[in-house]
């Protein structure tokens, strides 16, 4: 006995000029679409967590050390928040956005010597000390966000001390950081 | 038929889509800014200079000090008396010759040549001015203070400690 499938089927066969059955696909149509889209979700479940997204609010930020230094030895400090928008867990890495540009420099060619600090709730490991500039950039050392979002916001901080046995040219002095998000 | 060819080209377009997804990154870039305002230190806020005993009239003693300073400013110096001595070596009312050098290669042209008076009017303490030669990325200055001191060629001068103060001042604008 025929079903109604089985009679499209049939229908098809016999009159193939004539197009699609009128009542759809057959089941055996029906089954391969579904193997394929089960094939499908197979092959994308592991990278279903690739499709979250991540994205600081802001491409720049700046931090700035409002107090000057006044004398050798001296420490002063400044933060910025910084806001990473995300939907799944991601790990945050520092780099240097060129060679050496982790320490503060003067035009002078002149350095301070600089120390970080990454924090905020959403951070598995924030830090709780100062980081030294060349640890802070070092592809050993990341930050761990396992929230979900959507909004994590980060404090960096960051250091700046004048030599303990010499003065320090006198001007501004910067360094740039870069922060990949990455999930 | 078509849902089928549908799906396999689906299937052909997503999953490479996917697998370029993975491990993918956003970056932000920070700057950060200091600033280090000029500023002038002396390594030792009450140096002192000893001269040898005196043992004999007429006789001239002199010693040294190494002043160091951390600076990042071509600053000014400027010697001053402030214990009303002038900077000549005194105990009481007696006072002995005392004669002023500063010398060192960072005061550049300002350095002395030749020894500098005390007493009143002297000329270290008179309209008397010295310069560091400040260079970029340096810090670290010497200037050497030479002082010396004699008793007189007509008598015997008091026995006994003689002292005075000389302050010298570093400005700049």
């Amino acid at each position: 006995m025929l079903d109604a499938r089985n009679q499209g089927w049939i229908g098809r066969q016999q009159a193939p000029a004539l197009g699609p059955p009128p009542n759809g696909p057959s089941q055996t149509v029906r089954e391969a679409c579904l193997g394929i889209l089960g094939c499908l979700l197979i092959l994308a479940g592991p990278c279903l967590h690739a499709w979250a997204l991540a994205e600081w609010t802001q491409p720049n930020y700046s931090v700035t050390v409002a107090a000057p230094l006044i004398k050798t030895g001296d420490v002063q400090s400044g933060s910025a928040v910084l806001t990473l928008n995300h939907d799944g867990p991601v790990t945050i890495q520092v780099a240097a956005a060129s060679s050496g540009s982790e320490v503060l420099n003067s035009s002078t060619h002149d350095t301070l010597t600089t120390s970080y600090k990454l924090t905020g709730p959403a951070l598995s490991n924030p830090d709780s000390e100062w980081v030294p500039s060349a640890t802070f950039v070092s592809p050993a050392t990341s930050y761990s966000i396992q929230s979900i979002g959507p909004a994590s916001q980060l404090t960096l901080w960051a250091r700046a001390q004048t030599a303990a046995a010499r003065a320090n040219d006198s001007g501004n002095y910067t360094a740039s950081l870069v922060l990949t998000a990455s999930w | 038929m078509r849902n089928l060819r549908f799906a396999v080209l689906a299937a052909c377009l997503l999953v490479p889509s996917m697998a370029l997804a993975g491990g993918s990154g956003t970056n932000t870039t920070v700057t950060v800014n200091a600033t280090v305002e000029q500023f002038f230190e002396w390594t030792d806020i009450s140096p002192s200079i000893n001269l040898p005993n005196f043992t004999a009239s007429n006789q001239t003693k002199g010693s040294s000090v190494l002043l160091t300073v951390w600076t990042n400013v071509g600053a000014t110096i400027t010697p001053s008396v402030t214990d009303g001595k002038n900077a000549a070596l005194t105990k009481g009312t007696e006072v002995l010759t005392t004669e002023y050098k500063m010398t060192g290669a960072d005061l550049g042209g300002t350095a002395d040549a030749a020894w500098k008076g005390s007493g009143a009017g002297g000329a270290f303490i008179t309209a008397n001015t010295y310069t560091v030669q400040q260079a970029g990325g340096t810090g670290v200055y010497t200037m050497t203070m030479n002082a010396q001191a004699t008793t007189s060629a007509t008598k015997a001068n008091d026995s006994g400690d003689y002292s005075c103060q000389v302050v010298l001042t570093a400005t700049w604008s």
